[in-house]
């Protein structure tokens, strides 16, 4: 029993960094019907930008990084550097995977009911360059990330609970609880929902659509922020982690539901508990295969998801 | 007209999404980029012109020592898993022993150049990426060290019958019946099955009865735990639970909770760096008290780095080549000082530094650059750090490319594997065709 419950919760905690990566899939998908396949590479670059600033003075301001407290010099708070570098990161990240993203890229590639293959092929492309440019410039070695949460151990039950763990779920449940008030209980949220029902309807009632759909991809870039910052202490910043991560996240919200952000979040956990359970009951070769094999099962009896909703488009 | 048009998208994701998993295949998730890393010495260009008159240049350097490559070099071949710290160890040392022999004149005067290509740890790019390399007409290939590219690649420098040096330690490697009777490959590390009796044998002496096996589903870590597991069971050790982990697996929890599970006394480890280091984590969390052993990965630098801070303690390993080791305090010192600031400096850095060193030192030996000649020599060859001190530990090559010498048992203290018992050559080189 301690043996499933540990299996169980750590497979929460995988899950919970799939959700987030997940939600940013059906975010993107809901508002500006855009599919990112990069978007695993999009959690790596941030990744890497706090791993660099908490190890290297920034250019031209050698002593920015003492003041904000690198890792290794702060004593009292250690997690001081990390959380600095990643306030940083976060406006950096909502420029360029946000703005440059969207304007260079999708605008360019994605018109309101158009095709929307140029634009998957296109993120394809792009997550390739990102993957190479993130060898050349950082490195292809794996490197360690510090935790924003610690080391701590807990064990109840006897069942070993670290505190990266908690972190991830305490942090992605807040996370996750926010992003739905925001979008349900607020005017602006409403207006992005609104948006992404039916853009021109959205236009006629004055809703400023191009800044809806901005900020869409305002939150998704921050949330890929968080996603890093989560889920680098566990796979350490290398260049090409985001292959993996973003297959599991886009199965996720294949299964969960690409069109609801409940069901990308139930997506996330399902695939990392799964994966768990099917590692340590079958063998660790079945723990991507049986999420892939639920992921085409879902497509078969429920396309739309276990929590989307049937999609149909006038053309 | 009105369509699930959403549904079809969504179902040719679907497929994408299929593929790319398929071209992760076992070999990992690394493998799925298809460039081939560019961190060579040469242009495109360059290289066009290098394999042109290297070509006429070989035939004249089997004649007399003529250097084989233009500009009075010799130029050697260096595929490496750019993305792995095992790859990215084992070119600086080969670019560090480069360095030390071209400031002492090169190899029979010949100026050393060497063009690195990277594999990104998958089979089938390293496959193409040496079979291109071979073009070039190197006079050695120095590459690679995972065991699961190196067994796909080295048929190609067989093929063409071109000496080459890899840092694998799977056992199938150097195994004639296995290898098509490959002349051509040499070992720079033990393979596991010559490594294992070394590690069993002070599993022996620290009471071991009954171990649990955790390793990495590819040919290094198969190979290698099925060469400690015979050699465990040989020696009266049973085996217990058998787990495997995935290329590049982080989370392995459920992994670890099956360890604590079992009634077995001990953890054989036998993974690469990333997996090792993952596995430290959990068992930390976890509170995984048994005994654990395995070869060099498990307590080198490049594995503690990437684990939290005092995660290895205690872990203890038979390595090939323990780069804290005495032995090895002045060269480390000078290749901290020729690559500033490296860390996780570990025993693929000494392989590296040393797979250059065996080149120069049968090619002086022979007088001349032949290929074919320095295959054959160097079977059953001794080099002592007398005849070339940049081999840095005296070793004897077998009849089948692997190697014999002296080795460490090393312990994990304090997130640093130091050296608690030297392990001495085999010296069984009568059973393994000399």
């Amino acid at each position: 029993m301690e043996q499933f419950l540990q299996v169980t919760f750590s497979g929460l905690a995988t899950g919970a960094v799939f959700a987030i990566a997940a939600v940013g899939f059906a975010l993107l998908w809901q508002t500006a019907g855009a599919i990112n396949f990069a978007h695993g590479e999009f959690i790596v670059l941030p990744a890497v930008v706090m791993l660099v600033l908490t190890q290297q003075p920034v250019i031209g301001i050698p002593e920015f990084i003492p003041l904000i407290g690198g890792t290794q010099l702060v004593g009292p708070i250690p997690q001081l550097g990390i959380i600095a570098a990643f306030a940083i990161t976060v406006p950096l990240m909502i420029f360029l995977l946000g703005y440059v993203f969207k304007r260079t890229m999708v605008d360019q590639l994605l018109e309101p009911g158009g095709d929307d293959i140029p634009l998957v092929i296109a993120t394809l492309g792009l997550a390739l360059v990102m993957r190479e440019y993130l060898r050349i410039t950082f490195g292809a070695a794996p490197q360690r990330f510090p935790s924003p949460f610690g080391n701590h151990v807990w064990n109840v039950g006897g069942v070993a609970i670290t505190a990266i763990d908690v972190g991830i779920l305490v942090v992605a449940t807040v996370v996750i609880i926010g992003l739905q008030f925001f979008l349900n209980r607020t005017y602006t949220g409403r207006q992005m929902q609104a948006t992404a029902q039916n853009q021109e309807t959205a236009r006629v009632l004055g809703i400023p659509v191009n800044r809806m759909v901005f900020y869409t991809f305002a939150i998704n870039a921050a949330l890929v922020t968080v996603a890093a910052l989560l889920v680098a202490p566990v796979t350490t910043a290398r260049f090409d982690g985001g292959i993996s991560l973003g297959l599991a996240a886009f199965t996720a919200a294949i299964i969960g539901g690409f069109n609801q952000v409940r069901g990308a979040l139930f997506g996330g956990f399902l695939v990392g508990v799964i994966q768990n359970w099917s590692g340590t009951y079958l063998s660790s070769a079945y723990r991507e295969f049986i999420p892939l094999v639920l992921m085409i099962i879902v497509i078969l009896w429920r396309p739309q998801g276990l929590f989307g909703r049937p999609e149909e488009r006038v053309v | 007209m009105t369509e699930k048009r959403g549904n079809r998208l969504l179902a040719l994701l679907a497929v994408l999404t299929l593929l790319i998993a398929a071209c992760g295949g076992t070999g990992g998730e690394e493998g799925t980029t298809t460039s081939v890393a560019e961190e060579a010495t040469t242009t495109a260009g360059e290289e066009a012109e290098t394999t042109t008159s290297a070509a006429g240049a070989s035939t004249t350097a089997a004649a007399g020592a003529e250097c084989p490559h233009e500009n009075n070099s010799v130029f050697l071949f260096a595929p490496y898993e750019e993305n792995q710290p095992a790859g990215v160890n084992w070119r600086a040392g080969i670019e560090h022993a480069v360095a030390d022999i071209n400031n002492e004149g090169g190899i029979l005067g010949c100026t050393v150049e060497v063009q690195f290509e990277g594999t990104q740890g998958d089979p089938d790019i390293g496959r193409q990426v040496v079979a291109e390399g071979v073009e070039l007409d190197p006079y050695a290939i120095l590459g690679t060290v995972f065991s699961s590219v190196t067994i796909v690649n080295m048929v190609e420098a067989q093929n063409a019958e071109i000496p080459q040096f890899v840092g694998a330690e799977a056992p199938d490697i150097t195994n004639r019946e296995v290898n098509g009777d490959n002349n051509f490959i040499f070992r720079t590390s033990f393979g596991g099955d010559n490594a294992a009796p070394k590690l069993v044998e002070f599993m022996l002496e620290e009471g071991v009865q009954k171990v649990d096996t955790i390793y990495k589903n590819d040919e290094f870590g198969a190979g290698g735990a099925g060469a400690h597991r015979d050699a465990m069971e040989a020696a009266g050790i049973e085996i217990g639970e058998e787990i495997l982990v995935q290329p590049d697996q982080l989370d392995q929890s459920g992994e670890v909770a099956q360890l604590i599970a079992s009634d077995s006394d001990s953890v054989f480890v036998y993974m690469t760096e990333i997996e090792t280091g993952a596995f430290l984590d959990e068992r930390t969390a976890q509170g995984l008290e048994k005994p654990l052993y395995g070869g060099d990965v498990l307590t080198s630098p490049a594995s503690l780095e990437l684990a939290q801070p005092g995660a290895g303690d205690g872990a203890k390993s038979h390595s090939n080549l323990a780069a804290g080791a005495d032995v090895f305090a002045d060269w480390r010192t000078a290749h901290e000082e020729f690559h500033p600031g490296i860390e996780g400096v570990d025993h693929n850095n000494i392989k590296g530094y040393m797979s250059v060193h065996y080149v120069k030192e049968m090619t002086e030996r022979l007088g001349g650059f032949d290929r074919l000649a320095l295959a054959d020599q160097l079977h059953c060859a001794t080099i002592t750090v007398d005849d070339e001190p940049g081999v840095l530990l005296d070793v004897t090559f077998d009849g089948n490319g692997d190697l014999d010498r002296e080795s460490f048992i090393l312990e994990v203290v304090d997130g640093v594997g130091v050296v608690a018992a030297s392990a001495p050559p085999l010296d069984n080189l009568s059973e393994r065709g000399c």
